[in-house]
C-alpha cells in the first residue's frame, strides 16, 4: 500500500472556521491541525483543553451541541509521538452539519486533564471509561471510578502494556449503589443485572420515597467484553464478526459501519451492487431492531402478545440472511470493500416475501398498540427528554430524533447511496416513550420504501471491490496460478495494510449514530479502535429521567430507550 | 373420568409390563414417575446475557415453539425454575451473579451453556471475560455454535430430559481448576503437550495405540479363494 | 563523500557505497532478490533497477556506485514496471506451491508480489517447466522448481565457508542448482543456506513442515552455544521454541549462525525440564515448594559459613553471576567457576567462521566479575579434605566429570540449580528448578567482551526461575540483600560495582550489543 502520510493541509469549507474560530479564541495554544480523509483533528494544549470545548460547543457559528464521543488513545513506544496518552473528543454540530475531532496529548508521568462534564452532560461517563481503561485522571470529575470493569480489577486494561488476557476474579458484586439518607425511611430498590426488565445485563438502583424513585444510580459493565482490546490483535477483517455482536438485534449495521469506517480509511470504495445490498440488508436489520425493540418494550409491561406477533416478520427476515450467508443472527456477511459472496438468485423474491410479512405484522402491531388506551397511558409524557439535553448527552437515532431533533446520518451525510433513495425522517414534537414509539413504527414504513426503492434498481455487477491489496483472489484463480495464491496467501495471513492515519466512519446504526474511531499505523491490525456505540449516551441519561417517576415507569422507559448490552459495554 | 383415562388405548400399550387391565392399571417406581413429571415439564430460566439471549428469544418464539417440548413456562426467578439457560458471554463482573443465581435455585436443577461463550469464553479470551461459565457452575449440556441455532437449543432440552430420565446431574464445576490457573483460563499449549506426551508414553507401555490414533475395525479375513482369479 | 538524491530524499553517503545500500540508509526498500549485505555483489537477479537522471536506460540499484548529484528514482512508473515484469518472468515457472512450501510467510516473491507485482497471471499451469524437487541434501531440502537462480546460496559456499558445494547446471529455462552427485551438505554452516534463500528452494529439514512462520513471534537474543555469542532470534509461539535464526550484527557474526547453535532451542522445551524443587529426605528424594527448599539450602549454607564453597558456572548471565557471587561473599565461602585456564579457549577458534572452542556463553562476563577467586580444583581439594560442609553449585556441569564425583561425595551437602533431570543429580541433596536462557532477562559478554542482551521469549516452566533471583532469595535467608527485584535492576547495581561495565543499563545496550574497552581486557585477565 502506497505510504499516504498524514500531513498538514489548509482546511476548506465549513471547517476553515472551526480552525479560524479556536485560533482567535485560544492563540498559540492550538498546536496542531490535521485533515485526513475529509476528517478534521484539531490538536490544542491540555490547559485549553475545556475551553476548546466550550467554544466548539457554544460559538454561534460552530454549534458543536451533540457530543459523540470521548475516549483515550496510548501511543506506547510510538517514534512520532511526544506524549503517550492522547485524549480525543468527537463533536457534530447538527445545524452546520459538520463534525470534529479535538485532540489533547497527555504525558505518562501526568496523565491529568480538565474534565468535560461541564460542558457536555454525556461526558460524565465516557470520562470514567477513559479513566477505567487507560488510568487518565479527570480533574474535578464529580465520580471518577471505575465503569466497565469490576471493582477488584488491578489497572488499566487498555493500555498497551497490559497483557490482554489477564484477568482478576471477582469475589462479591458491588452490593449498595446508593445509601438512604440518615433518618429518612425511603426504600432503596435494587433491579438487575439479571431482571427480565433489563434486557440483558444493566443495573440500576432507585431510591424509593413510596412509589417514587427519589434517586437512581446505573451500573453497566456486566457485559464488557473487550472487542476494542480484542480489536487491537485482530486484523481489519477478523475484526467483522467481532462488530456482529456489539448491536446483536442487528448485525449487519454493524458491520456495515466498520466495513465504512476502513473503507474510508483505505479509500477504497465497495462496488455499487455491494452497496446497494448493504442498503438492502441494513434496512431490514433496522427493522428487525425496532421490531424487537417495540415488543420487548410492552412484554416487559405485560403484553406478550405482539411479541408472537413481531416474531414471525423476525423470522422472515432471519431467513433472508441465511439464504445470503449461512448465518440467522450473527451475519459476518460483509468484507472489507464489499460483501463475503453474492446474493442468491432469489433475493429479490425473498425480500419481498419478507416485506410483506414485515407490513403485515407492523399493521398487526400498530392496531395492538397505537390507540390502546392502556398502551397509550403507560407511555405518553413518560420519560420527556427535552432536545438540549438529549444533545448534550449525545442522544442519536430514534430517541434524539423522538425528541424533536431531525438529524440522520442517512439524511446528512449520505453513505452508501442512501442520497438515491427518497425516505423521510420521522421526528417527535414532545419528547416522551410514545414518541420515541412512534418515531420507529414510522421509520419501519421508511426503511420499507427504501427497500422497495433499492430492489427496483439494484445495479449489475461485482459484489467487492477488484483492488488486490483488499480483496481476495476467486479461488478458481488461487487453485490455478501462483500469482493469485501468494496473493491469497498475504491476505489472509498478514492482512490489509491501510495507510497510517485516523478516520472517524460513522453510519446510521439502529440506535443512531454508529461511529468507529481507528487509528492505522500501518500496520496489519489497527492501533486503536473506538466504538461510538449510541446506547452509551443514551442509557447514560436514564437515572435522570426517572428520578421523580414511579418505579413501574421506569420499566417503560428503559424499554423504549432500546439499550442493548454488547453495544452498550463492549 | 380419572386421570388414567387419559392413557387408555392411547399412549400405553396393554402389552407393555406393568400395565394392567388394558391400561386401566399401570404400575411402575415412584421415582420413575416423578422423573417422568419433571422431564416434561422443565421450566427454565433464560439468563440471557448477549446475542445468544436474542436467538434464545426466536426459540420460545413462535417457530420454533419450544411448548411442544413442555418448557415454554420461562421463569424470571431462580426459585420457580429448575433448569438455567445461560445464554451469553459471562464476563468476570457478571460471574458472581451468576453464581448467586445458580444457588438460588431449587434443587434438582440443570444447567445449559448455550454458545460458545458460555462455554469456553469464545473468541473473547481477553481480560475481561469468563473462559467458560463451568469455571464456577456445573455445566449438563453444553451447546455449541454463536449463537446457536435453535434447533441445537431443542436438541439441548431433549438432552436435559434424557439426563433428567436418567436422573444425572452435574454437580461439580467442571472447569474450576482454570480459576487463577497460570494463563488465565486458557489453554496452555505447553502444558496441555506434555501431558499428552506422558500419556503417549503411558498408552504405549499399555500396548495402546498413542492418543488420536483408532484401531479400525479388522474385518475377518475372507477365505482364499480356491481358483486363482484371471478378471 | 558524494551526495545524491533518492525518492527526493537527499542524503550524503561514504564513497563507494551502492545504490541500494545508500536507498536503506534513507529507509527505502529497494526490491531485490540476489542482493545480500553480506555476500558480494552478483547482480543477477534484475529486480532492483532503478530509473538515475541522465542515464539512457534502468541500472541495478545493487551494483551502481552512488556518484555525485545522482538523482534516483525506484518508484517511478518505468522502474515499477521493470519490477513487475521482473518479477513476472521469475514466476513463469514457479509451481503452485505455497500451501506446502515453508517458506511461504517470509518468501520475497510473496513480499514482492504484494509490494511491487500484483498483476494478473499469464501462464497455465499445464505450460510450467518441471524441476527436481525434494532432493535430501542433508541438513538442506533442495526443491529446483522455487529457485530463482539468484545464486545466493553459491556465493555463500564459495565466499563464507569455502566449501563451493552448489553449482548451477543446464542452461537457459531448466538451469537449476545442483550439488555433485546431489551429496549433502556437510559443513556446520549449513542452516544459513535455508536463511539466505530467498525463496523455499532450500529449507531446513529440520524446521520443514513444522510450523507456519505466521504464527510465530520473534525475541532478540544471543546464542549460548560458545564464546562468540552470536546474536539470534528465538522464534516461538505458545511459549515453545520452535527455531533460532540468526540476527544480522555487523561486529559479531555478521547474518550467520553455526548449526550445533541452532540445535540449542531443542533443549528448551523437553519434557525433562526440572519444573519444582527437591530435597533429598530419608529414603529418596521429597519434592518441595522452591521457597521451602531455599529455606533449608539458607540454613546450611549459613551453618558452614567459611566451610561452604560456590561453583558458578558460565553458562549463566551477568545477573545470575553477579548475585551468586554476592551471595558467597555474605557467607563467606569459597567462590569458583573455573575448569582449565578459560584464557585458553576463550577466544581459540573452532574454524573459520564463527565457533569457537569455549562452549560457554558468558566465561568472559565471570572473568570480568571477579569470580576467578579460589580456583574450581583447590575447591575440590578441600571437598576431598572433608573441609567443606557445604556446597552449592549454580550449574550441574561439574558433577558430569565423573572424575569430581568423588570429592562431591565427601560434602555432607551439596544443593544444585538445575535446569534439567539427569543422572547427574544423584549425588546433590537439594535440587533448585532454574529457568533457560530464553526464558530469563540478561545479559552475557562475549570473546571480545561485548556485553550483549538476552531477553524473555515465554515464562519458564512451573516454578522455575532465574538463577539470580535463586541466588537473591538465598542472599536474603542469609541475611544479605540485593535491593534489585528484576533482572534490569541487577545489572544496574552490578554496572555500578564493576568498574568496566560503568554507566551502562539495558537501554544503553540496545539490540546489537556494547563493547567494553579493551584496556580493561588486559587488566581484567591481570586481574586474573
Amino acid at each position: 500500500m502506497a505510504s499516504v502520510v498524514e500531513a498538514p493541509a489548509a482546511p476548506s469549507g465549513a471547517t476553515s472556521a472551526v480552525v479560524r474560530i479556536l485560533r482567535e479564541r485560544l492563540g498559540d495554544r492550538v498546536l496542531d491541525v490535521r485533515e485526513f480523509r475529509g476528517d478534521l483533528a484539531i490538536t490544542v494544549d491540555r490547559r485549553a483543553w475545556v475551553e476548546a470545548a466550550r467554544t466548539l460547543r457554544d460559538d454561534p457559528e460552530l454549534d458543536f451541541r451533540l457530543f459523540l464521543d470521548l475516549c483515550g488513545v496510548d501511543y506506547l513506544d510510538k517514534e512520532d509521538r511526544a506524549e503517550r496518552f492522547e485524549v480525543v473528543l468527537h463533536a457534530y454540530s447538527v445545524s452546520k452539519k459538520h463534525h470534529v475531532r479535538l485532540k489533547v496529548a497527555l504525558p505518562e508521568a501526568d496523565p491529568t486533564l480538565g474534565t468535560l462534564c461541564g460542558v457536555y452532560k454525556g461526558a460524565n461517563w465516557f470520562e470514567r471509561e477513559a479513566w477505567d481503561l487507560y488510568g487518565i485522571v479527570f480533574q474535578g470529575h464529580p465520580n471518577l471510578t471505575r465503569i466497565l470493569t469490576h471493582d477488584d480489577f488491578v489497572g488499566h486494561p487498555m493500555r498497551k502494556d497490559y497483557p490482554t488476557a489477564k484477568r482478576h476474579v471477582l469475589k462479591r458484586p458491588k452490593e449498595w449503589l446508593l445509601s438512604v439518607p440518615e433518618g429518612s425511611e425511603h426504600l432503596i430498590v435494587n433491579i438487575g443485572p439479571s431482571h427480565p426488565a433489563m434486557h440483558g445485563t444493566f443495573r440500576i438502583q432507585a431510591l424509593m420515597d413510596g412509589e417514587t424513585i427519589q434517586d437512581a444510580q446505573a451500573e453497566i459493565g456486566y457485559m464488557h467484553r473487550n472487542f476494542e482490546k480484542m480489536a487491537e490483535s485482530r486484523t481489519y477483517w477478523q475484526i467483522i464478526p467481532y462488530t456482529d455482536r456489539l448491536n446483536y438485534c442487528s448485525s449487519f449495521m454493524n458491520g456495515h459501519g466498520w466495513a465504512l469506517a476502513v473503507e474510508k480509511l483505505l479509500g477504497v470504495p465497495a462496488p455499487p451492487r455491494a452497496e446497494a445490498v448493504r442498503v438492502i440488508l441494513s434496512e431490514f436489520s433496522r427493522i428487525m431492531d425496532h421490531l424487537i425493540a417495540i415488543s420487548t418494550n410492552v412484554v416487559d409491561l405485560g403484553a406478550i402478545t405482539p411479541f408472537f406477533v413481531v416474531f414471525r416478520a423476525r423470522e422472515d427476515i432471519y431467513e433472508l440472511l441465511d439464504a445470503c450467508c449461512g448465518a440467522r443472527l450473527t451475519v459476518s456477511y460483509v468484507r472489507i470493500g464489499g460483501l463475503a459472496a453474492d446474493v442468491p438468485d432469489d433475493f429479490e423474491a425473498r425480500c419481498r416475501k419478507a416485506l410483506d410479512s414485515i407490513r403485515d405484522v407492523t399493521l398487526q402491531a400498530e392496531k395492538l398498540l397505537t390507540r390502546n388506551p392502556i398502551f397509550a397511558n403507560r407511555f405518553r409524557d413518560i420519560g420527556v427528554m427535552s432536545a438540549d439535553d438529549a444533545l448534550s448527552y449525545g442522544w442519536v437515532g430514534p430517541c434524539l430524533r423522538g425528541s424533536g431533533v431531525a438529524y440522520d446520518v442517512r439524511k446528512d451525510h449520505p453513505y452508501s447511496g442512501y442520497d438515491g433513495y427518497d425516505f423521510d425522517v420521522p421526528i417527535g414534537t414532545v419528547g416522551d416513550c410514545y414518541d420515541r414509539y412512534l418515531v420507529r413504527i414510522e421509520e419501519i414504513y421508511q426503511s420499507v420504501r427504501i427497500i422497495e426503492q433499492a430492489l427496483a434498481k439494484l445495479p449489475k455487477g461485482p459484489v467487492i471491490t477488484d483492488d488486490k491489496r483488499v480483496a481476495l483472489p476467486p479461488k478458481s484463480e488461487v487453485y490455478s496460478n501462483i500469482e493469485a495464491l501468494m496473493n491469497h496467501f498475504k491476505l489472509v495471513y498478514e492482512g490489509i495494510l491501510p495507510p497510517p492515519g485516523e478516520v472517524y466512519g460513522y453510519t446510521e446504526g439502529a440506535n443512531g449514530e454508529l461511529g468507529f474511531y481507528v487509528v492505522s499505523d500501518g500496520q496489519k491490525c489497527p492501533w486503536r479502535v473506538k466504538v461510538r456505540p449510541p446506547c452509551f449516551n443514551i442509557y447514560q441519561a436514564f437515572p435522570q429521567m426517572i428520578r421523580g417517576g414511579f418505579l413501574a415507569d421506569a420499566v417503560a422507559i428503559i424499554g423504549g430507550l432500546n439499550v442493548v448490552a454488547g453495544e452498550l459495554d463492549r | 373420568m380419572g386421570l388414567l383415562d387419559l392413557f387408555r388405548g392411547k399412549f400405553v400399550d396393554p402389552t407393555w409390563p406393568g400395565v394392567h387391565e388394558g391400561g386401566d392399571i399401570i404400575t411402575t417406581r415412584l421415582d420413575a414417575l416423578v422423573k417422568w413429571g419433571r422431564k416434561s415439564s422443565v421450566w427454565p430460566m433464560p439468563f440471557g446475557t448477549a446475542c445468544c439471549a436474542i436467538e434464545f428469544m426466536a426459540f420460545t418464539a413462535s417457530h420454533y415453539d419450544v411448548a411442544r417440548f413442555g418448557s415454554e413456562v420461562l421463569r424470571f426467578s431462580p426459585r420457580q425454575a429448575d433448569l438455567m439457560f445461560v445464554a451469553g458471554t459471562i464476563p468476570d463482573k457478571l460471574a458472581p451473579v451468576l453464581r448467586t443465581i445458580y444457588d438460588q435455585m431449587p434443587e434438582p436443577k440443570w444447567v445449559v451453556s448455550m454458545g460458545v461463550c458460555a462455554s469456553s469464553g469464545g473468541f473473547y479470551r481477553s481480560y475481561h471475560v469468563m473462559q467458560g461459565i463451568d469455571e464456577i457452575v456445573p455445566v449438563d449440556v453444553y451447546v455449541p455454535g454463536c449463537p446457536p441455532s435453535p434447533e441445537g437449543l431443542l436438541m439441548a432440552i431433549m438432552k436435559i430430559q434424557e439426563r433428567i430420565q436418567r436422573g444425572q446431574q452435574a454437580r461439580e464445576p467442571q472447569g474450576r481448576h482454570r480459576v487463577g490457573a497460570p494463563g488465565d483460563g486458557a489453554i496452555d499449549r505447553r502444558a496441555r503437550r506434555n501431558a499428552w506426551g506422558t500419556d503417549d508414553a503411558q498408552r504405549v507401555q499399555q500396548g495402546l495405540p498413542p492418543r488420536g490414533v483408532l484401531n479400525l475395525r479388522v474385518l475377518p479375513e475372507e477365505p482364499a479363494e480356491t481358483e486363482p482369479h484371471h478378471g | 563523500m558524494p551526495r545524491c538524491t533518492i525518492d527526493g530524499k537527499e542524503l550524503e553517503v561514504a564513497a563507494g557505497t551502492t545504490v541500494i545500500q545508500a536507498a536503506l540508509q534513507a529507509g527505502i526498500h529497494i526490491p531485490h532478490f540476489c542482493w545480500h549485505p553480506d555476500l558480494p555483489v552478483d547482480g543477477n537477479c534484475r529486480m532492483c533497477l532503478v530509473e538515475v537522471e541522465k542515464m539512457p536506460k534502468l541500472q541495478i540499484a545493487c551494483n551502481t556506485v552512488v556518484a555525485d548529484g545522482m538523482v534516483v528514482r525506484t518508484n517511478s512508473e518505468k522502474a515499477a514496471q521493470a519490477h513487475r515484469t521482473t518479477l513476472e518472468f521469475l514466476l513463469v515457472n514457479h509451481p503452485i506451491d505455497c500451501p506446502v512450501c515453508d517458506q511461504a510467510g517470509e518468501c520475497y516473491l510473496q513480499d514482492q508480489y504484494m509490494d511491487h507485482g500484483l498483476h494478473d497471471s499469464r501462464v497455465e499451469v499445464e505450460e510450467k517447466v518441471r524441476k527436481r524437487k525434494v532432493v535430501d541434501l542433508g541438513p538442506i531440502m533442495l526443491d529446483a522448481e522455487r529457485c530463482v537462480l539468484c545464486s545466493r546460496c553459491l556465493r555463500f559456499e564459495r565466499d563464507v565457508t569455502g566449501t563451493n558445494s552448489f553449482e548451477f547446471v543446464n542452461r537457459g529455462n531448466v538451469t537449476q542448482i545442483a550439488t555433485f552427485e546431489n551429496r549433502p551438505i556437510e559443513h556446520d554452516y549449513a542452516g544459513n543456506l535455508a536463511d539466505v534463500c530467498p525463496v523455499g528452494a532450500l529449507l531446513s529439514h529440520d524446521f520443514r513442515f513444522k510450523m507456519r512462520v505466521w504464527f510465530l513471534k520473534e525475541t532478540e537474543s544471543v546464542c549460548p552455544g560458545c564464546s562468540t555469542g552470536c546474536n539470534v532470534y528465538v522464534d516461538h509461539r505458545d511459549g515453545e521454541a520452535q527455531r533460532l535464526r540468526p540476527r544480522r550484527n555487523v561486529e559479531v557474526n555478521r547474518s550467520w549462525m553455526c548449526d550445533p547453535g541452532r540445535a540449542l532451542y531443542k533443549d528448551i522445551g523437553v519434557t525433562e525440564r526440572l519444573t519444582g524443587a527437591r530435597v533429598r529426605r530419608e529414603g529418596g528424594w521429597d519434592g518441595v515448594a522452591v521457597p521451602e527448599a531455599l529455606d533449608e539450602v539458607a540454613a546450611r549454607l549459613k551453618a558452614a559459613g567459611p566451610r561452604s564453597a560456590f561453583l558458578a558456572t558460565p553458562q549463566a548471565t551477568n545477573e545470575d553471576l553477579f548475585a551468586f557471587k554476592a551471595l558467597a561473599e555474605t557467607v563467606g565461602g569459597m567462590l569458583d567457576f573455573r575448569v582449565g585456564d578459560p584464557h585458553l579457549r576463550l577466544r581459540e577458534r573452532i574454524d573459520h567462521v564463527l565457533q569457537r572452542a569455549d562452549r560457554n556463553p558468558n566465561t568472559q562476563g565471570a572473568l570480568d566479575l571477579g569470580l576467578a577467586r579460589d580456583g574450581v580444583d583447590a575447591v575440590l581439594r578441600r571437598c576431598a579434605a572433608g573441609e567443606i560442609q557445604a556446597l552449592l553449585l549454580q550449574g550441574p556441569e561439574l558433577l558430569r566429570n565423573a572424575d569430581n564425583l568423588d570429592a562431591v561425595a565427601r560434602v555432607p551437602y551439596v544443593a544444585v540449580m538445575a535446569t534439567h533431570e539427569g543422572p547427574e543429580l544423584g549425588p546433590a541433596h537439594a535440587v533448585l528448578p532454574a529457568s533457560m536462557w530464553a526464558e530469563v532477562e540478561g545479559t552475557v559478554t562475549n570473546f571480545q567482551r561485548r556485553v550483549q542482551r538476552l531477553r524473555a521469549a515465554f515464562p519458564a516452566p512451573g516454578d522455575a526461575r532465574p538463577r539470580w533471583e535463586l541466588a537473591a532469595e538465598l542472599l536474603r535467608r542469609c541475611g544479605g540483600t540485593l535491593a534489585a527485584t528484576s533482572a534490569r535492576e541487577v545489572f544496574l547495581r552490578l554496572c555500578a560495582s564493576v568498574p568496566d561495565y560503568a554507566g551502562l543499563d539495558y537501554r544503553a545496550l540496545g539490540s546489537g550489543g556494547r563493547a567494553l574497552r579493551l584496556e580493561g581486557l588486559a587488566a581484567a585477565e591481570a586481574r586474573a
